[in-house]
């Protein structure tokens, strides 16, 4: 598989993906209007990526200082798929990365850490 | 001139208004506001919780305006040609305790009662129930429409220190005048 790297931009976050070295990176803010077009080629990776027979063990880091309520169904449909995946026997690991300062990006992380079983959702804070 | 600039500003002044906007809306103007105005937050030493509720709602509800005010169905609508821009306004101010936001456009008639049932509905919950809410419909959204459509608006709540503020008003047979205002805490 390819990596996949897109520049962040002022409303659109940074993503790194490095197939080789099993590193999931998504940093910055993110409300672009259109979140689910935006991240179209970034849930098509995954869903490859997680179907990989050779990868048993997934993590990846989120670093999202604001994301909009497009961003958040996106996310959501990650976190699914993610659980799905997991429910099946692999091991994924999502750390959320937040700033202790900002309340709103660790009451988001705790919301979607709720509802998940199977993965392991750390909250971390970032400094 | 057409109007008087420092009247105007005085107005501004005496609502604690520091950012007004009215006009067209693009994704960009909703970037450079929203960015601008966290710029402006930072500078000031705004608490970083303030600061990134503030952000949200700006957001929020200018990319409502730009996805669903009526002007961008107007040709549809009336028949006149007329090119499919968003327009609304923003105003972002401050009072003693809270920073507020207010925004405004036109929407179709025929879409008033379904928005009433839902802000009224919003109004009444508090946090928590918000919060089910929105983690309800984050389900429920189909994917192929959401452009966050449905969320926006409990998103907002859920920044507010209060239940929030709405209005419609009736402009003619087709249209009516939409805002609302959304208070933010400053701590």
């Amino acid at each position: 598989m390819q990596n996949l790297k897109i520049e962040n931009t002022t409303n659109a976050p940074d993503i790194f993906f490095d197939y080789a070295n099993n590193i999931l990176d998504i940093r910055g803010e993110s409300y672009p209007e259109n979140a689910r077009e935006f991240f179209g080629p970034v849930v098509s990776w995954l869903k490859e990526y997680i179907q990989d027979t050779t990868r048993s063990d997934i993590t990846m880091n989120i670093e999202l200082v604001y994301f909009n309520s497009s961003t958040s169904k996106v996310l959501m449909n990650i976190f699914d798929m993610f659980e799905e995946a997991a429910g099946e026997g692999k091991i994924i690991t999502v750390n959320w990365i937040y700033d202790p300062r900002n309340e709103n990006a660790i009451e988001y992380g705790e919301d979607f850490r709720e509802d998940l079983e199977n993965v392991q959702f750390h909250l971390i804070p970032s400094k | 001139m057409m109007c008087n600039p420092l009247k105007l500003m005085n107005e501004y002044k005496k609502h604690g208004i520091f950012f007004g906007f009215n006009g067209p809306v693009s994704e960009t103007i909703v970037r450079d506001v929203a960015e601008i105005l966290k710029e402006k937050m930072k500078v000031e030493g705004a608490d970083t919780t303030a600061t990134y509720r503030l952000f949200s709602v700006v957001v929020e509800l200018l990319q409502n305006i730009n996805n669903y005010s009526a002007k961008k169905n107007w040709e549809k609508i009336t028949g006149e040609k007329h090119k499919a821009l968003g327009l609304g306004m923003l105003i972002a101010g401050f009072t003693d305790k809270d920073y507020y936001v207010l925004s405004g456009n036109v929407i179709e008639n025929q879409s008033v009662e379904k928005l009433r049932v839902k802000l009224d509905r919003i109004k009444r919950m508090d946090k928590k129930e918000l919060r089910r809410y929105y983690k309800e419909q984050l389900r429920r959204v189909p994917d192929e429409k959401s452009k966050g459509g449905g969320l926006g608006f409990i998103e907002v709540a859920r920044k507010a220190s209060k239940p929030l503020e709405y209005d419609i008003q009736k402009i003619d047979h087709l249209f009516s005048f939409f805002s609302i205002q959304i208070d933010v805490s400053k701590e």
